[in-house]
């Protein structure tokens, strides 16, 4: 299996939590996104300062949701990667 | 500053049009990368279009002082004496050559996939005191520009093999061209046709990184 990059990852995550149509929780997120669970916070956390999801507190634990940054990153995900594998970048 | 180069007196406004038009693509290229930065917030697309933008500025550099230095000589160069003309020329170019070598260095930078300014101050450090204090400015330029030149390359066809993507050929390709128009240059010292040729193979290398980006933008 090919070992994904971090556009790829980032952008595998934002799907899974995109896929719920609002709130997921790090769970789940941990079990489609394929990370460990160290790997998995650093992302979130990254996610989280570049506006791409909002982390939401509740009783239950905590939930994320995408924003409109991150909707955004998905739909120009295919020109981004097309100019980051003609420039040799990431 | 001694000879740079043996520019022939037909091609002199065509080589402004064309340094014009490299600068445009190269300004494309950096904002095509500064977008994809505003969209992933990844620092290496931030710091690739601060790369095309200084070798946008080096080209445009160039052409204007060619542009001074044309409309000079077709007014009699009444206005500046021969020391000032040639001082413009020189300073022109110097400038050209440094930005043009902080950009590639930026972008050889780019590739080394580190995070230490330390070894991106001594890329450019190194860079600009071979040129200064260099008694052939323009051998030394080409040469440095070569070095990074071969890096880029080397970075981009490896990038290719691991990705088989042919359309991804194309940027790798144009690099070599632009290595080979700096070589061209080198030989522009003594005769003019290399001067065109250069500007000729540079403006295919350049239209190749036009179409790639056009690839892109259907995206």
């Amino acid at each position: 299996m090919k070992k994904r990059n971090k556009l790829e990852i980032i952008r595998d995550i934002l799907n899974v939590i995109r896929s719920r149509n609002g709130k997921i929780k790090p769970t789940h997120i941990l079990y489609k996104s394929n990370l460990s669970h160290q790997m998995m916070e650093e992302y979130l956390a990254e996610l989280i300062e570049k506006q791409f999801i909002v982390q939401h507190k509740t009783a239950n634990g905590k939930t994320y949701s995408i924003t409109e940054k991150g909707i955004n990153y998905l739909n120009q995900y295919s020109m981004i990667m097309d100019f980051t594998e003609s420039f040799g970048l990431s | 500053m001694a000879n740079i180069y043996l520019v022939p007196n037909w091609f002199f406004s065509y080589s402004i049009g064309l340094e014009i038009a490299f600068a445009l693509i190269t300004i494309l290229v950096a904002s095509y990368s500064f977008r994809i930065y505003n969209l992933c917030k990844e620092k290496e697309y931030k710091s690739f279009g601060i790369g095309f933008i200084f070798i946008a500025v080096s080209y445009l550099v160039w052409a204007f002082v060619n542009l001074f230095l044309l409309d000079k000589i077709s007014s009699g160069v009444q206005a500046l004496t021969l020391q000032e003309f040639v001082s413009i020329g020189s300073v022109g170019i110097y400038v050209y050559m440094l930005f043009t070598l902080i950009g590639l260095a930026t972008l050889a930078y780019i590739t080394l996939k580190t995070n230490n300014n330390k070894i991106y101050a001594l890329m450019i450090i190194i860079s600009i005191v071979a040129l200064t204090f260099s008694l052939n400015k323009a051998i030394t330029f080409h040469l440095l520009s070569a070095i990074f030149l071969i890096f880029l390359i080397s970075h981009f066809f490896i990038h290719y093999l691991k990705t088989k993507k042919h359309k991804n050929l194309l940027i790798p390709i144009a690099f070599v061209l632009l290595l080979a128009s700096h070589i061209h240059f080198i030989f522009a010292i003594n005769h003019y046709v290399y001067y065109v040729a250069g500007h000729i193979t540079e403006l295919i290398a350049y239209l190749m990184i036009l179409g790639r980006l056009i690839l892109i933008a259907r995206k």
